[in-house]
């Protein structure tokens, strides 16, 4: 299954294929992306499903209204491996604080000052999918800087709608100065599931500009 | 402000819509709250990105609305840093609703609102933020804080008496910067919470205790990582141990030691788990098997020459996800000590390589 509109129609989907949701606004503009969490389920446009994203906090079995999907067919081993990592960082996300999330780059660990070890890791939607396929050895996007497009400020604003009035809060979340910047934006991950399945695990998908929308 | 439909809405609803948006934006709250009085009840949730969902019901009839954030109160992080301040505010999430509704009467609301869905998105304008006084957290704000202010509170004798704000400064604490003394300090003091708190029954606590753990133990240094081992004994939360044993492994994945077997002590104890959980029943949970892989990780990040009995444990599980998880993870741990300023100690970084490679020959 290539990326889809569920617009087109009813699709079967599976755990930890992903799910996107549009904006309301501006027309195919994907604003979030999580997991599937369930096993096969039907689903349309609008329609809701059990979902482990970040939103923050890491929200798991949490029902969300989607209007796009796409995956890469996945082994139940890998599948495994998924859950498995899941368990392994679910405790760094038990409650809302925006302090989980990050913008730029799309994820970002946090350290003790004095000794460098890892307390937790910042996510944004996009982030947090990517990071997940990387469990199973897929690289969805190249997420270098040089790799990405620039995105303006009128585009972070499309996806987080207070961005124009909270330069400081773009500051904390990666994004400083007026831009561009080199961000993953939720649509490329569609985008870079709308490949042939040999080609999603092979190389990682160079996003481009317009690919906010799907 | 008009809902889908097209249908305006009295003055009085928009006004009170706005107020609950415009206070709701200004702090964290969990992601779903509700609020009862009798038999009508206002829910909050939060949706991604910054949205946000306003269900009002009255008897049998529900209300919707779905707006976005815009908070307002970019000089403080005290809005939405930390979500640690969650429970501090319940109560006034309580008392502010309740006055909006006093002031607000739902006698007010028209019936054909019923399951409209308003764009609350312009009508919470920034320029209003001026007149959003009605939870003033700034003069007590934790969040800003200076380290040693922070130190002093949690140490304080007095500060279990107050455990909501306790929980939030131990999840503040875990985005400050302490100096060398303070962390020596806090350190012990957060892992000693967090085994007075494991075993509570109060849910609030959970995200406290492990935070304590997760702060507490990124601030030891390998030899004082032994002050973790109360928190590995059996007979506890799950999560805990997960969380503690976690946290060793990241201890010396960024301190390595200088030779094998340096912190023979501790890897018994992780031994012990790794070995207690490596089999097919208890790997079918995969909470456990999250477990297992941590705990083969700290015994390779702090050179147990225990990891390889362990590592032949994993062969003879002969379960392929698993084996290939571990040994990815092993690699990464390769490349974090690979790519260290200062080289790791040639005995435990061949011990490392060694075990990589009897999961690559598997």
């Amino acid at each position: 299954m290539p990326a889809i509109d569920l617009a087109r129609g009813p699709k079967t989907l599976s755990r930890y294929d992903v799910v996107g949701v549009r904006s309301k606004s501006i027309e195919r503009f994907v604003i979030h992306v999580g997991l599937l969490d369930e096993d096969k389920c039907s689903v349309e446009a609008g329609g809701t499903v059990s979902a482990v994203h970040m939103r923050p906090p890491l929200k798991q079995g949490e029902t969300i209204e989607v209007d796009v999907a796409g995956h890469v067919p996945m082994t139940n081993d890998e599948k495994k491996k998924i859950t498995a990592w899941i368990e392994k960082i679910a405790d760094e996300y038990p409650i809302s604080a925006a302090r989980q999330y990050v913008i730029r780059p799309p994820w970002k660990d946090e350290y003790d000052s004095n000794t460098g070890v890892r307390r937790y890791r910042r996510y944004s939607c996009a982030g947090f999918v990517l990071d997940s396929h990387r469990q199973v050895n897929i690289e969805l996007i190249q997420i270098d800087a040089d790799a990405l497009p620039n995105v303006e400020q009128a585009t972070i604003i499309c996806a987080y709608p207070n961005a124009e009035q909270h330069p400081m809060r773009l500051a904390k979340y990666g994004l400083e100065g007026n831009g561009p910047w080199k961000v993953v934006l939720p649509g490329y991950v569609l985008h870079t599931l709308n490949r042939p399945t040999d080609q999603i695990r092979q190389e990682p998908y160079l996003a481009k500009e317009g690919d906010e929308q799907f | 402000m008009v809902s889908e439909s097209g249908a305006a809405i009295t003055p009085d609803y928009t006004e009170f819509l706005q107020e609950l948006s415009r206070w709701y934006i200004e702090t964290i709250v969990p992601s779903t709250v509700t609020h009862k009085w009798g038999r009508d009840w206002c829910s909050i949730e939060n949706l991604a990105q910054d949205q946000v969902i306003i269900r009002i019901g009255r008897g049998s009839r529900i209300d919707t609305y779905r707006g976005l954030h815009v908070r307002t109160d970019e000089d403080s992080q005290s809005d939405y840093t930390y979500g640690t301040s969650i429970q501090l505010r319940s109560e006034k999430v309580d008392g502010f609703i309740a006055d909006l509704v006093e002031r607000y009467p739902y006698r007010e609301f028209e019936p054909e609102e019923s399951f409209s869905v308003v764009e609350l998105r312009g009508s919470v304008a920034v320029e209003e933020r001026g007149d959003v006084q009605s939870v003033d957290i700034t003069a007590d704000d934790v969040s800003q804080w200076a380290s040693d202010q922070l130190v002093s509170a949690l140490m304080d004798t007095k500060a279990e008496s107050d455990m909501p704000r306790l929980r939030e400064m131990i999840l503040i604490a875990e985005d400050t910067g302490f100096s060398v003394e303070e962390s020596e300090r806090l350190a012990p003091w957060l892992l000693s919470f967090a085994q007075r708190y494991r075993d509570s029954s109060d849910p609030e606590d959970e995200a406290a205790v492990w935070s304590a753990i997760r702060t507490g133990a990124s601030m030891l240094r390998p030899q004082a990582a032994n002050l973790l081992f109360p928190l590995l004994e059996p007979g506890h939360s799950i999560e805990t141990s997960l969380v503690t044993v976690k946290m060793l492994g990241r201890i010396f994945e960024a301190q390595p030691p200088a030779r094998v077997d340096e912190y023979q002590g501790l890897a018994n104890e992780v031994y012990q788990m790794a070995d207690f959980l490596l089999n097919r029943y208890a790997i079918t949970s995969s909470q456990n098997a999250a477990m297992g892989q941590l705990a083969i990780y700290a015994l390779a990040a702090m050179a147990s020459s225990e990891i390889h009995g362990i590592v032949k444990s994993v062969q003879r599980l002969d379960i392929a996800w698993f084996t290939q998880q571990t040994l990815r993870e092993l690699r990464e741990l390769g490349n974090i000590w690979a790519n260290r300023s200062v080289a790791v100690a040639k005995q435990p970084r061949k011990l490392l390589d060694e075990t990589i490679q009897m999961l690559v020959h598997h």
